[in-house]
């Protein structure tokens, strides 16, 4: 096992991550701003210098590791063909003074662009790019791609997994811990918002916040079974993907702080987690804040406050009972089974439904506060765009 | 059947559709001010001329589905441009519309809390590929419609299992259009067609899907589009939405209707 680790603007994390001597292959992160831009928006991380993640790309090399650049908004409003020389200019600047490795890509046709006028440099595709089947991971392959992360809605497809490793011969990467919502229904226009926040051009007139969170918050708050259905990969069920080949396992976010990020990691070091597992899953603010209850946001709230300031108004807070899931074997349905979870209804298996009994918890006043708090939100950004 | 026809925005054509099929037709609208996918230019009309149609097919008694599916709109609706569109779908919305097709999470919202009585599909451009994707929009979200992906379509034991699980009703198909199977690069047309067409580049639009048809070709990658057998199979198993887009000239198109709808 490998990891893929965040770079958060904090060098203190990859010092630790050095010590610690962790399986580290690659660190990824970015500039605050660029051209093409990523996957977090500029108001969501920290606002470093690049002086700063310069010295971080020296701490990965000294880690023995790559530094992978993120390059990888999904929509680029067509300055792949309006800027190619600027994007061409600030990749190179990239490589010859960042010293980068590795760039991850969502868009086809800059990696493309890329791979033409940089073919040394080693090109991820990223998980934006939806590459769930063995034919798109091919074409990929043809562009020019060194490695794929695979988009998490097939990490419990063992069938269509094993296939694309059979079958190809690009290098793999698997994203274990995102506590997104299984088939979100607004996942590329998530994407599509993230992405243009973070890039040079952007100059909304209003400050990006993470609306479509809003709807995952709220759909777990209504069924927690899908803290269940959500295709993250335990710790403890590290094995069985690598029993089908696949090595490298990305761990996330950007956005968390050392200390989170440092628990998450040192879980998949050891390979088991004990507690609860939405510590670790990217989504939740539960590791070290369990206790603290969600309170019901009021109108004065919402006057005082920008939506941004209201974010602790939106927080879940489950527990999921990482124990309970090695001691039922929870994966083991999805190996045997070789079960396609996305042309089938859930109703007609009810397997999470029934996991989600026995391991989640979710308390009623938190999750009735996250449903009522997120609906008075949403009326409020809709008068302050109607404003 | 429902039958949801691009509508060219007079009204000669309008009476020459209703000649053909005075059943259930629906007319798609496309509105100037508010950004869609369609490269034809000439079914745009401005919001005035968009009125006076709407009113007209009202009388007639027929029903309007506003097309409103861009698949970027650049962080746009949090701006003043946001904004803008709110107010032009308080106008047109409140000419009794009957469906609107959307792919906009933020626009989602506000029809869902503001226009209640308004349908909402959610368009092609919400890549609604799987079974999931349907549970997730018209039961979680509640949608009104789902258009579905081609893929999903031509794979009748799997449009068995939807019929099984979903009402007919909801489920929308594309009955003239052509998408391509395991195509990495259809986000990134989406994307470009998106800001193109909302910066009124009509020509490097034009040029752009030329250019990606000719290297789908190259490449050899799949055509999907439904043929007539398979429309009729999809009939017989009750499914009741279907869309014409036009993407010929008005007197071809409504000739391609006529053999379509007769």
């Amino acid at each position: 096992m490998y990891l893929s680790l965040p770079y958060n603007g904090d060098l203190e994390f990859l010092k630790t991550v050095k010590d610690r001597k962790y399986p580290v292959k690659t660190v990824y992160g970015k500039r605050f701003q660029d051209v093409i831009g990523g996957g977090r928006a500029r108001y969501d991380i920290a606002n470093y210098s690049d002086d700063n993640l310069k010295q971080a790309i020296e701490l990965t090399h000294e880690i023995g590791a790559e530094f992978n650049y993120l390059f990888n908004a999904p929509c680029s409003a067509n300055i792949e063909e309006k800027k190619q020389k600027e994007i061409i200019e600030q990749v190179k600047n990239l490589i010859e003074e960042y010293k980068i490795d590795m760039m991850t890509i969502a868009n086809p046709k800059l990696l493309k662009i890329l791979k033409e006028n940089f073919p040394n440099l080693k090109f991820s595709v990223s998980i934006i790019s939806k590459v769930d089947s063995l034919e798109k991971v091919l074409e990929y392959e043809k562009v020019g791609a060194t490695e794929i992360t695979l988009d998490y809605n097939i990490y419990r497809n063992f069938n269509e997994l094993k296939r694309i490793i059979k079958n190809s011969s690009v290098n793999f990467q698997l994203l274990a811990n995102d506590g997104y919502l299984f088939n979100c229904p607004w996942a590329t226009y998530h994407f599509q918002l993230e992405g243009h926040d973070s890039q040079d051009n952007y100059n909304g007139s209003l400050k990006y916040f993470s609306y479509c969170r809003f709807n995952c918050k709220q759909k777990s708050a209504q069924d927690p079974y899908e803290l269940i259905r959500g295709m993250w990969i335990r710790p403890e069920d590290i094995h069985y993907y690598e029993e089908l080949g696949f090595q490298k396992f990305k761990i996330i976010d950007r956005l968390k702080e050392t200390n989170w990020l440092l628990n998450a990691v040192e879980a998949y070091v050891n390979r088991q987690y004990k507690g609860n597992l939405s510590d670790i899953l990217c989504s939740f603010d539960t590791f070290e804040k369990e206790s603290v209850k969600t309170p019901q946001i009021t109108q004065n709230d919402m006057k005082v406050n920008t939506i941004q300031n209201l974010r602790h108004y939106w927080d879940l807070k489950p527990y999921i009972d990482n124990e309970k899931l090695t001691k039922l074997n929870f994966l083991d349905f999805f190996v045997k089974n070789k079960i396609d979870c996305r042309n089938k209804k859930c109703s007609d298996c009810m397997y999470c439904k029934n996991i989600a009994d026995v391991t989640v918890q979710v308390d009623n006043d938190n999750a009735n506060n996250v449903i009522y708090n997120l609906d008075s939100i949403k009326e409020k950004i809709i008068d302050t765009v109607k404003e | 059947m429902n039958y949801f026809i691009d509508l060219l925005p007079n009204k000669r054509f309008i009476e020459k559709i209703i000649n053909i099929n005075d059943s259930n037709i629906i007319f798609n609208m496309y509105i100037s001010q508010i950004p869609t996918m369609n490269i034809n230019k000439n079914l745009y009309c401005d919001i005035e001329n968009a009125k006076d149609l709407i009113l007209y097919i009202k009388e007639k008694g027929y029903r309007v589905n506003i097309m409103f599916d861009v698949f970027c709109f650049g962080n746009k609706e949090f701006t003043n441009k946001g904004k803008d569109i709110l107010y032009l779908l308080d106008k047109i919305l409140e000419l009794n519309i009957d469906y609107i097709t959307i792919t906009n999470n933020f626009f989602f919202n506000y029809i869902k809390r503001r226009h209640k009585e308004c349908k909402i599909i959610m368009s092609e451009y919400c890549e609604i590929t799987n079974v999931q994707k349907i549970t997730r929009f018209l039961e979680d979200l509640k949608a009104d419609g789902v258009k579905i992906d081609n893929v999903l379509a031509k794979n009748s034991e799997l449009m068995e299992y939807i019929k099984s699980h979903f009402d007919a009703d909801y489920i929308h198909i594309d009955a003239n259009k052509i998408t391509y199977e395991n195509d990495i690069y259809k986000d990134y047309l989406n994307n470009s067609m998106s800001h193109f067409l909302q910066d009124g580049k009509w020509e490097e639009v034009n040029k752009l899907v030329e250019k990606y048809k000719k290297e789908q070709k190259e490449v050899n990658n799949k055509e999907i589009f439904l043929e007539d057998n398979e429309i009729k199979q999809l009939v017989q198993m009750g499914y009741k939405n279907f869309w014409y887009y036009c993407n010929t000239e008005e007197e071809k198109y409504i000739n391609q209707l006529y053999e379509k709808l007769k």
